[in-house]
């Protein structure tokens, strides 16, 4: 009963077993998220530590924040829901009607109001909470453990409320008649936000009939937080802590923030490690895009500050971040993330014009129904942070960057410099001898014969670096005589730092270019700099490579085309990259050349050259793979990726 | 677990052998779940193949020995 479709669940399914025994049913929510089963293990757990465990405040006023906030929100699937189950714990139909409609004129004692008038506030001006608004609790004798339980249902309602829309849930029962002029006494300055009362035509109150829709005093602005106590507890002893700081690599302070109540913080960590972490549908970058771009539109400048640096830490800079942030239209993503924001967004921020077509779309894209529905929980997922950290008042962590286990959260980073395996590759037992050593050594004594030598030894790997430079026949001889030459003259800058089959490369790779410069074609040399200025390479040809038509054509590829033909598509293929990925490839693929070897012929840093090879393996994969296997070229991410 | 984007990144690494062992160990994983970045993974390995072995840009002998011999008349004395 949703927009996605529902899969059978086993009758021991425990979070369904749990539901049928506290709620005697299994509500639709839950049943239009059956595609990814372990997304409803980690909600149920979350709302059953908030909304079932005993605590400071009691279920009820738990249920009514739920109501009153749902209600504010014009979500009719959670007022329904959550109406029943007022109704089920024995509260009065006219009770729950006041809740509703004017908390305020409902008999209820003035801890009860504050709460709900705390909860509205926060739910409808986030921004506007500040530790004003948690004194105005205290003074009425309410503890931080219970403002806390407030702040986490009402964080726990955005998140149902999200949820329930973007699944297109059907209410469970028919929602009550208040629900249809919710908020006529209360809702004052619901016009402030988008949707919420307009329809149904609510009369503006003023400040002092709705507290929480007044505006702070001037200079409230991010007054200091964080507003509540918080219980001293330690990643050693404290495993949802242990968790946080070894996937970030520190601990949040919207978790930290939280220690009054454990049990409520270790299903959070569970959320997080299910809903964000996974990566086997949405990518975790996919995700940390989400919460930012809906964090940033929610003005939640702790959220935004830390999923920046989660966003660098995946390798994404900073100026990508701050522009997804800004306005995602303008981050030159891709159209697909650019529809999954559009998406999420939607969801987030206008909820009341989201719909079917809104999954539809996502589809189209080449998203599979389960990643579009992770995509609701990720949105739901925020709305749920973003509420948490505006009543918790956390300052932005700035730990993170040097804190952050590198290797784990950025093999990039952590691949920047040469591996230990290379290092140990060039240093490990000292370098082997150069094998043209001894003929070097006459050489240099100018033995020309031993000179001639050498070129016959070499004269391949010359050819082939200048071919794949200049890229005809005639230039590459002319090339290729000028390095042997150039080389011969200059043997006495050879210091054997290097081996002499790279100085030599290295010599042969000028040539060839002086080549191309003196031919003032339009075969540019401009691209040999600029890599950032490239952007990313999107592998599109990502068909698995069998089966194949014939078992020749899967299994040994090189059956499939005779030698000769085999070699002309690699060189067509070689000649058709820019020059600086066909020279990265052409010395470490075809000359096979080391990493090192081929960046010291060409003069760079191995990061470079690394970067180079990859972007130039995967052209070249991208240029013959069709040639290769049977099935024509599928799109980048097809949707079972 | 890795994201496809830094299986990607890896990709050349991965297949030079040029990982540190965690983080080979954590590739396998992801491409032992990911179709795409296996699909990806395999079809590069297997090009790469074909292209080392091609003898791509070859040159003829009879080229090599006018090029040695040219040389030779030059910087022989």
């Amino acid at each position: 009963m949703g927009f996605f479709r529902e899969v059978e669940q086993p009758a021991a399914f425990q979070p369904f077993v749990a539901l049928r025994e506290t709620l005697g049913f299994v509500p639709n929510l839950f049943r239009a998220q059956t595609l990814l089963p372990r997304v409803i293990e980690a909600e149920a757990r979350v709302a059953a530590a908030v909304l079932f465990n005993a605590g400071a405040l009691s279920r009820i006023q738990k249920e009514c924040i739920l109501l009153k906030v749902a209600a504010a929100q014009r979500n009719a699937y959670c007022v329904a829901a959550h109406w029943q189950v007022l109704r089920g714990l024995g509260v009065p139909e006219e009770r729950l009607e006041r809740v509703v409609r004017a908390h305020r004129a409902a008999e209820l004692p003035a801890d009860d109001h504050a709460l709900l008038d705390f909860s509205l506030r926060l739910s409808r001006h986030p921004t506007w909470v500040g530790a004003r608004d948690l004194d105005t609790l205290r003074e009425l004798g309410l503890t931080d453990r219970q403002i806390l339980e407030t702040v986490l249902v009402a964080a726990l309602t955005e998140f149902l409320c999200t949820l329930s829309t973007g699944v297109g849930a059907v209410p469970d029962v028919t929602p009550p008649v208040a629900f249809d002029t919710a908020g006529a006494g209360d809702a004052a300055g619901a016009g402030a936000t988008a949707g919420a009362g307009e329809a149904a035509g609510v009369r503006l109150g003023t400040a002092a009939e709705a507290p929480w829709d007044a505006p702070p005093p001037a200079g409230h602005a991010a007054s200091a937080g964080p507003y509540l106590a918080t219980a001293g507890l330690r990643p050693e002893t404290f495993p949802p802590f242990a968790f946080f700081r070894e996937r970030f690599g520190f601990i949040p302070g919207i978790f930290r923030a939280q220690t009054l109540c454990p049990d409520v913080l270790d299903a959070e960590a569970e959320m997080v490690g299910t809903v964000l972490l996974k990566e086997d549908l949405l990518t975790r970058t996919q995700k940390e895009y989400i919460l930012l771009a809906i964090s940033a539109t929610n003005l939640n400048t702790y959220c935004v500050a830390v999923h920046c640096e989660m966003l660098r830490n995946l390798g994404i800079p900073d100026d990508l971040s701050d522009q997804i942030a800004v306005d995602h239209h303008l981050a030159g993503l891709s159209p697909a993330d650019t529809a999954l924001l559009d998406f999420a967004l939607t969801l987030a921020r206008r909820s009341a014009a989201f719909g079917a077509d809104d999954i539809a779309g996502l589809l189209r894209h080449g998203f599979s129904e389960e990643q579009a529905l992770e995509a609701v929980v990720m949105t739901a997922l925020t709305r749920f942070l973003n509420t948490l950290q505006m009543g918790l008042g956390t300052r932005p962590d700035f730990r993170p960057r040097r804190a952050f286990p590198v290797e784990r959260v950025n093999p990039r980073t952590a691949a920047a410099g040469p591996t230990d395996e290379a290092m140990g590759h060039l240093h490990g037992e000292g370098p082997e001898p150069d094998p043209d050593d001894d003929l070097v050594t006459l050489a240099r004594a100018r033995d020309a014969k031993a000179f001639g030598e050498l070129v016959r030894r070499h004269a391949g790997r010359v050819h082939r670096t200048v071919f794949g430079i200049v890229r005809n026949a005639e230039d590459a001889e002319d090339a290729m005589q000028d390095a042997l030459l150039r080389a011969y003259q200059s043997l006495d800058d050879f210091r054997g730092t290097a081996r002499f089959s790279t100085w030599l490369t290295r010599i042969a790779v000028n040539a060839g270019l002086d080549k191309v410069r003196a031919r003032k074609t339009h075969d540019s040399l401009d691209d040999l700099r600029d890599d950032a200025e490239d952007g990313e390479f999107q592998p599109r040809f990502v068909q698995a490579w069998g089966p194949a038509a014939s078992p020749a054509a899967s299994d040994d590829p090189e059956r499939a085309h005779a030698r000769a033909e085999r070699r002309a598509l690699v060189e067509a293929a070689l000649l058709t990259l820019p020059l600086k990925y066909r020279l990265a490839v052409m010395l470490r693929d075809i000359q096979q050349m080391s990493t090192e070897e081929a960046a010291a012929a060409l003069g760079l840093g191995v990061p470079t050259l690394k970067t180079r090879l990859l972007r130039g393996r995967l052209m070249l994969r991208e240029e013959l793979a069709p040639h290769f296997q049977r099935r024509p070229a599928d799109a980048w991410r097809d949707g079972d990726a | 677990m890795l994201d496809c984007k830094h299986v990607v990144d890896e990709l050349s690494n991965y297949l030079d052998d040029e990982v540190a062992a965690a983080l080979r160990q954590e590739i396998g994983a992801h491409l032992g779940e990911c179709r795409t970045c296996r699909a990806l993974y395999d079809s590069t390995r297997r090009i790469l193949r074909i292209v080392t072995d091609s003898r791509s840009f070859d040159i003829p002998e009879e080229v090599s020995e006018r090029i040695v011999q040219r040389l030779m008349k030059k910087i022989e004395p």
